[in-house]
């Protein structure tokens, strides 16, 4: 089935399709949102709220990109939306800046080294230019090559390499700084 | 640090989570509310915030407005008392020569 013809039977109302659409992206979009947010259940907050978003828009998708790459545009807007709310809410209310998410992203497969080790990655993901955070997160947490990231940020390829060339250099130099050695 | 942010990836999601999302649109078609009303709305709301600030603005810049208007309004009274030489009926509750002199 095309690209097309799922989108038409999504905008039929055709649930089973939306499903099938639903299932194929549903780790991808997870892991983006996971990536940008470091908190898991905002993470499935947001991948609801973007699959809703998809819904009721599917009519707009023209075809003209994948619609994977479609449904990664918005799920990019709705993460940057949602950071820059969440950025003006801390702001006006910083007693209630505590760190939420902690219990949620317990990982029972990591140890408690790695688990440190991932926090503090976390925190220096967080220091990076937007541009490069949704670069290296598209990256390394969706695993997609540099052209179809380029397609997503509506950039150029070498934008895309130099994004995340520099993304890695200064992880790697904060890393260095904090723990005196690097994070392999 | 790709192999240990690989591992941080996130493997499976609620599994109810479909169903949660179709809640969701059902939810939305309910309280969704026409294009035009949205507008109306934002336009309404616009347009009382724009009043809104014309009037703080002008209260700021004539503070004194409503004195200046009453000191105006009795000073028409007085000259048209004063036109129609009606002050001699005023001389039972003040002197004519006072009268005369404030004029």
């Amino acid at each position: 089935m095309t690209d097309i013809e799922l989108a038409k039977k999504i905008e039929d109302k055709d649930p089973e399709a939306f499903r099938l659409f639903f299932e194929e992206n549903k780790l991808k979009i997870a892991n983006l949102c996971y990536g940008m947010v470091h908190n898991r259940d905002v993470a499935e907050d947001l991948v609801q709220d973007i699959f809703v978003e998809v819904y009721c828009s599917i009519k707009y998708f023209k075809g003209k990109s994948k619609l994977s790459t479609w449904l990664y545009r918005i799920a990019l807007n709705k993460t940057i939306s949602y950071l820059r709310k969440e950025k003006v809410r801390s702001f006006l209310t910083p007693l209630s800046n505590v760190k939420t998410g902690i219990a949620s992203n317990e990982r029972q497969d990591l140890s408690i080294e790695e688990e440190e080790k991932i926090d503090l990655l976390h925190k220096i993901i967080d220091t990076l230019s937007s541009k490069q955070k949704q670069a290296i997160t598209l990256f390394i947490y969706d695993e997609l090559p540099q052209k179809e990231i380029a397609e997503i940020m509506n950039c150029s390829v070498a934008s895309v390499e130099v994004l995340i060339h520099r993304a890695k250099k200064t992880i790697k130099k904060k890393a260095e700084k904090i723990y005196g050695n690097t994070i392999e | 640090m790709e192999t240990l942010l690989n591992k941080d990836r996130i493997k499976e999601v609620n599994p109810y989570m479909f169903e949660k999302i179709l809640s969701k649109i059902e939810d939305n078609k309910r309280v969704s509310m026409p294009l035009w009303v949205k507008i109306t709305l934002k336009t309404s709301i616009g347009l009382s915030f724009l009043l809104m600030i014309f009037n703080l603005y002008t209260f700021l810049i004539y503070p004194n407005r409503e004195n200046i208007n009453k000191e105006l309004e009795q000073e028409i009274v007085y000259n048209k008392t004063i036109e129609e030489n009606s002050i001699d009926a005023l001389s039972s509750l003040y002197p004519v020569e006072f009268l005369k002199q404030t004029k």
